[in-house]
């Protein structure tokens, strides 16, 4: 047993390790480099208006959790996100419904315990469903595109219909992005208010909401008007300032192993529209 | 390495994290040997074939709660195994409680292998009784590594040397690789690559799948007798193992060492008999712990007894003999280094 930052038993033994782990995503990130939350990140900023501009950010520091069970058991009807919905919950999580059966839960950075500790709890609720929560914060890469040309930049690589009639805000996917098996979240900012762009209040994350209150089915970003019935957006204009695109925001979530190419492809897709990348900041979520 | 203490990137061997109550009955049916009674901290190795009885894959699970396992699968067969197991579980089993994710890149793997392997991971390791009385050979651990939580500890041995596996949480990976590095450096710990781990194994003898066996190699004919277990209730490949069984075990994987020891015959490089192909080397390096060459062979039964001398045909036309040796391990066939 060792004793971090100090010498062996004796005094005399070889140095101790004197470094904080630091994390790493498996994105690089483009200078300047800074630590937040014991994460390597950019310290970069976007230049762009933070809600029409077009950026694209590392957000692997976020944490990351799978939970399984019964898509029509006790356990999914405490989370109250269907398969194909993201919702937040009161703590200011993001539950998405990533599967049949699945869930993926996005919170701040370092609430791996809290959140895997609140999943259990509500496991321990659906009594007798096979429940299972496993941290993947480290398993996986997370890269959020935000702006009112982000459609398009995704459309360049996705097939799936982008349009706000068919994935509106608070949908979920799972599809090939680039090639890759990719879930994907259309989570667009609330305008200044948003969530992703104001940072919560201290300690909220911390605390987790009580299972019978997991989510708030109504949906984020009151700057997205709902699109009109039968609208269906022709190519390029997915989003366009001062209309349905603006605030519009996409969490793409991969293997960690193809996180550096997932991003690579999106930052050489968006060049066209003055992509730029935008350095994580707490909470991130 | 064999003397001092050596580390490895071992990340892309595939992982897979499996849950709920009835992971051991899948465990008992992709694996050709038994997983009923493997207690919680415990690592077992295990060998999946196909339904053909070919072997499919190799690696080892370890327990590590009462519902809660990782499995290990060769780097090339991860996404395979992943889906060997979703197949059996969504087609055959759907009423089994078993939750499969695959994390293979959520952990950086890291191999401390040697005979000062110990002595590093008492320096770096927290929660972790190292002793070989608390954490011995085979068995499974979780706890701190270089102030990284949550990393996962099997004590085993594919260069056959004393040696820790670390599993740690992918982000960390460089951290813990450096601090290694750094806490080592009394020590000797020094980075070795994969061709040194390829030639640690073969003088160990381990196999590996899909080099030593190919797409036709049962699991009787790699050698893993030991490991099959055909009183099982049933699992992946068993009717035609029990036909291999009883018709004859066919070719078998067996150790050789030419008799001139400088000669280090090509992988793939024929056994002749009487102008016949009876086999061919699958693996061969000079030993540096031998001063001489070895090799793994597939060769009919009949030539794979002990003390057999056998004709190679080398790609220049040349013919050498080599004699088939008691086992297939080359270096330490008892186990010893990997024990203390």
């Amino acid at each position: 047993m060792s004793e971090r930052g100090g010498s062996g038993p004796s005094g005399s033994g070889p140095p101790r390790a004197s470094t904080e782990p630091l994390a790493r995503s498996p994105i690089a990130p483009a200078p300047p480099v800074t630590v937040v939350a014991g994460w390597e990140v950019s310290g970069r900023r976007a230049s762009a208006d933070p809600v029409v501009g077009l950026t694209i950010t590392d957000c692997t520091p976020l944490t990351k959790v799978q939970l399984r069970a019964p898509a029509a058991g006790g356990a999914a009807a405490a989370l109250g996100v269907p398969f194909g919905r993201a919702a937040r919950n009161p703590a200011g999580m993001l539950v998405a419904g990533s599967g049949p059966g699945e869930w993926l839960v996005i919170a701040s950075p370092g609430q791996g315990r809290q959140l895997t500790a609140w999943l259990a709890r509500l496991a321990a609720r659906a009594q007798d469903e096979p429940v299972t929560a496993v941290d993947l914060t480290h398993g996986r890469a997370l890269i959020r595109l935000t702006g009112s040309r982000s459609a398009d930049v995704l459309a360049k690589v996705c097939g799936i219909d982008l349009s706000d009639d068919i994935t509106p805000d608070g949908a979920a996917f799972r599809s090939s992005v680039a090639a890759l098996a990719t879930d994907v979240i259309r989570d667009d900012l609330g305008g200044q208010s948003g969530a992703a762009a104001q940072p919560a209040q201290p300690g909220a994350a911390a605390q987790p909401a009580q299972p019978g209150a997991a989510v708030q089915p109504a949906r984020r970003g009151a700057a997205v008007q709902p699109a009109r019935p039968g609208a269906v957006a022709q190519p390029g204009q997915l989003g366009r300032p001062g209309q349905a695109g603006r605030g519009r925001s996409y969490l793409l979530h991969c293997e960690r192993s193809s996180g550096q190419y997932l991003f690579d492809v999106l930052l050489r897709s968006g060049a066209e529209f003055g992509i730029e990348i935008d350095g994580f900041e707490p909470p991130g979520i | 390495m064999r003397e001092r203490v050596g580390i490895i990137d071992v990340t892309p061997i595939g992982k897979l994290d499996l849950r709920g109550a009835d992971v051991p009955r899948l465990l008992n049916l992709l694996y050709v040997n038994k997983w009923s009674k493997l207690e919680i901290g415990r690592v077992r190795y295990g060998v999946m074939c196909a339904e053909d009885g070919v072997v499919l894959d190799d690696g080892v699970t370890g327990r590590l709660g009462a519902e809660h396992y990782l499995m290990s699968t060769t780097s090339s067969g991860a996404a395979t195994i992943w889906e060997w197991a979703e197949n059996w579980l969504q087609t055959e089993h759907p009423d089994w409680q078993v939750h499969v994710t695959p994390v293979t890149t959520a952990y950086a793997s890291i191999n401390v292998a040697g005979p000062r392997s110990r002595d590093l991971i008492e320096r770096v390791t927290e929660g972790v009784d190292s002793t070989n009385e608390a954490f011995p050979y085979m068995h499974v651990r979780t706890g701190r590594i270089a102030g990284v939580d949550d990393c996962v500890l099997w004590r085993i041995g594919f260069t056959g040397e004393l040696s820790y596996e670390l599993h740690v949480p992918a982000g960390y990976g460089l951290h813990v690789w450096e601090t290694l590095l750094e806490r080592g450096a009394d020590l000797g710990a020094a980075p070795f690559g994969v061709e040194a781990q390829r030639i640690l194994r073969l003088e160990k003898g381990h196999l590996i799948v899909g080099q030593d066996t190919d797409g036709l190699t049962r699991a009787f004919s790699a050698g893993l007798d030991w490991a099959i277990k055909l009183d099982k209730d049933d699992f992946a490949g068993q009717p035609e193992l029990a036909w291999q069984l009883a018709g004859g075990v066919g070719q078998r994987l067996v150790g050789l060492q030419p008799a001139d020891g400088s000669v280090v015959p090509e992988e793939a490089s024929q056994i002749i008999d009487d102008g016949r192909i009876a086999g061919r080397i699958t693996s061969s390096r000079m030993s540096p712990a031998l001063g001489r060459s070895v090799c793994l062979a597939l060769v009919d039964g009949r030539f794979a007894e002990p003390g057999t001398v056998l004709t190679v045909r080398l790609p220049s036309g040349r013919r050498i003999e080599a004699m088939v040796t008691p086992q297939l391990a080359h270096v330490d066939p008892d186990g010893g280094r990997m024990r203390v």
